[in-house]
């Protein structure tokens, strides 16, 4: 069953079909909405609201367009709501503890290094508002252009730009200060 | 960090955190059935209950002695009639027009280790001239918040219209095999969406229903535990190697859990419905016939495409017939799309 047939199928009263769309997308939401909200419950509760918002919505949903992005779009601006509730930003010049960053080439203490590294990361990424670091999880984790992005998010090409180019430098120099 | 490394890290962090195997659909499900907001009229995203899981259609005026109902239930509950709960629980629901009245009642419910079965009654008044038409979304769940979804090949209907009285039957049966602590008793709680059509407005969109409103049922049904069988045997026919783990023989359907060597043949567009003609011989007698089969998941979960294992139920009772067993499988066919899988795959194995 593809896409348009499970959507067919929900939308003539077929439960299966949106069994047939969870099963195939449920991972792949639960991936992205964790990265942007940062926590594994709350995406799992982004992801379960989105599917219920396709059970209640499919009367809606032109079948005859992709579905793949018109769900993920309920799914992006689910955590991005949701990320924004319990963030608190931080500024660029926090104290972050990234002293280690300064140089990162391995040695006899590499896996330990390596942990370190990437809970910086982490952190760095958990640091920049939800809509930035949306872009950010678009672009590398679902490998998005920034037209698809724009599209995703119904924002300007533009706008996308800005916020991956803002969201970087914010990375770099979360990552690279002190 | 360069940009490589940036996507590498994502996709490590989200793979640690969220395995593949990862599942949360039972959850949207109970989301799904615990939402009870559906307005008592007006026009919903109602498409969905056109489902209604009605399998078997039922002939209007055909007439049956079992339960005084129109609709004769599946061999397996037939079996088990001197064990049914009568509930008789009647609820009326307000109705706008073309309705002027709507009652729903529950008849009788079973309960054993493979099933949970319910009876159902919609009846009232409608505007003669409306052509109205109905339909239920029948949801169970107990008391724990447990899911029951429904068997496959279960669900039976029946309807009659005599001017401006109308009366719909139904019969659904809710997998159960989840249930492995054998309770005495189950306490549950029913929903039937209500929702119907009208001539007016079926000329202007096949598909769009009517909410006719909820109606909510709490009862209490005896638990009739079954007997397990661990079998753990394997046949092939072509290139399908099936394996019984273990035979549920349950009061009024007899479920084997089995595991397929390749699921790719069953998961066709429409991969629920695949039916087996099974047949059960035991001590060398035939005690079942061509009985329809369906899959649905293991332990109570709903069956997705591409699952290897999965349950196999078959709609009849089989309790009390110990001695040598052979279960045949003969071939698989899909009631949809008429697809095929040919072969024929037994099983023999002995029941004390």
């Amino acid at each position: 069953m593809n896409d348009q047939q499970a959507v067919a199928r929900l939308q003539r009263g077929d439960i299966k079909g949106l069994d047939a769309l969870m099963v195939r997308y449920q991972v792949k939401a639960l991936r992205t909405a964790y990265l942007i909200t940062q926590d594994a419950t709350l995406a799992e509760d982004v992801v379960q609201d989105a599917f219920v918002n396709v059970y209640r919505s499919i009367d809606s949903f032109d079948d005859q367009r992709p579905f793949t992005p018109w769900f993920m779009r309920i799914v992006v601006n689910g955590a991005i709501r949701t990320a924004r509730k319990g963030q608190q930003l931080l500024p660029l010049d926090e104290d972050l503890d990234l002293d280690y960053l300064i140089d990162p080439a391995p040695g006899p203490d590499d896996g330990v290094e390596s942990a370190e590294v990437e809970a910086a990361i982490w952190a760095a990424l958990g640091a920049l508002p939800a809509e930035r670091r949306a872009v950010i999880v678009l672009k590398y984790y679902l490998e998005m252009n920034e037209s698809e992005i724009a599209d995703q998010l119904k924002i300007p090409v533009g706008t996308v730009k800005s916020r991956l180019h803002t969201a970087k430098r914010q990375l770099r120099t979360m990552l690279q200060e002190t | 960090m360069n940009e490589k490394q940036l996507q590498q890290f994502l996709r490590e962090r989200a793979q640690k955190e969220i395995p593949n195997q990862m599942d949360i659909r039972q959850k949207v499900y109970e989301q799904i059935g615990a939402t009870k907001t559906r307005k008592p009229t007006g026009r919903l995203g109602l498409r969905r209950v056109a489902a209604l899981v009605v399998l078997v259609m039922v002939s209007a005026t055909a007439v049956y002695a079992w339960q005084q109902s129109r609709i004769q239930p599946d061999p397996g509950i037939q079996a088990v009639q001197s064990q049914v709960a009568q509930i008789d629980q009647t609820q009326s629901i307000a109705v706008e027009e073309p309705l002027t009245s709507l009652n729903v009642t529950v008849d009788y419910a079973y309960a054993d280790s493979n099933r949970v079965t319910v009876a159902y009654e919609m009846t009232g008044t409608a505007a003669a001239d409306a052509g109205v038409q109905f339909f239920s979304n029948p949801l169970l769940t107990d008391s724990d918040g447990q899911p029951y979804y429904w068997l496959p090949t279960s669900g039976q209907w029946a309807t009659d219209v005599q001017g401006e009285t109308f009366t719909y039957e139904g019969i659904m049966s809710f997998d159960a095999s989840m249930l492995t602590n054998n309770p005495s008793v189950l306490n549950l709680t029913l929903t039937i969406q209500v929702a119907y059509t009208t001539a007016e407005q079926r000329a202007e969109d096949q598909y769009a229903m009517l909410a006719g409103g909820d109606a909510i049922f709490n009862f209490t049904v005896p638990f009739n535990p079954g007997q397990t069988v661990e079998v753990a045997q394997s046949a092939s026919a072509g290139d399908l190697s099936i394996e019984v783990q273990r035979v549920v023989i349950a009061p009024s359907l007899t479920r084997l859990d089995v595991c397929l060597s390749d699921a790719t043949p069953f998961a066709v567009d429409a991969w629920p419905d695949w039916e087996s003609p099974v047949s059960v011989d035991v001590n060398g007698q035939r005690v079942a016939t061509d009985q329809r089969a369906g899959f649905t998941g293991l332990h109570g979960e709903p069956l997705t495409p591409d699952a290897t294992c999965r349950s196999l139920a078959i709609p009849t009772s089989l309790v009390g017939q110990t001695g040598s067993w052979v279960i045949t499988l003969n071939g698989f066919q899909n009631r949809e799309s008429g697809q095929r899988v040919d072969g024929t795959w037994s099983f023999t194995f002995d029941v004390n």
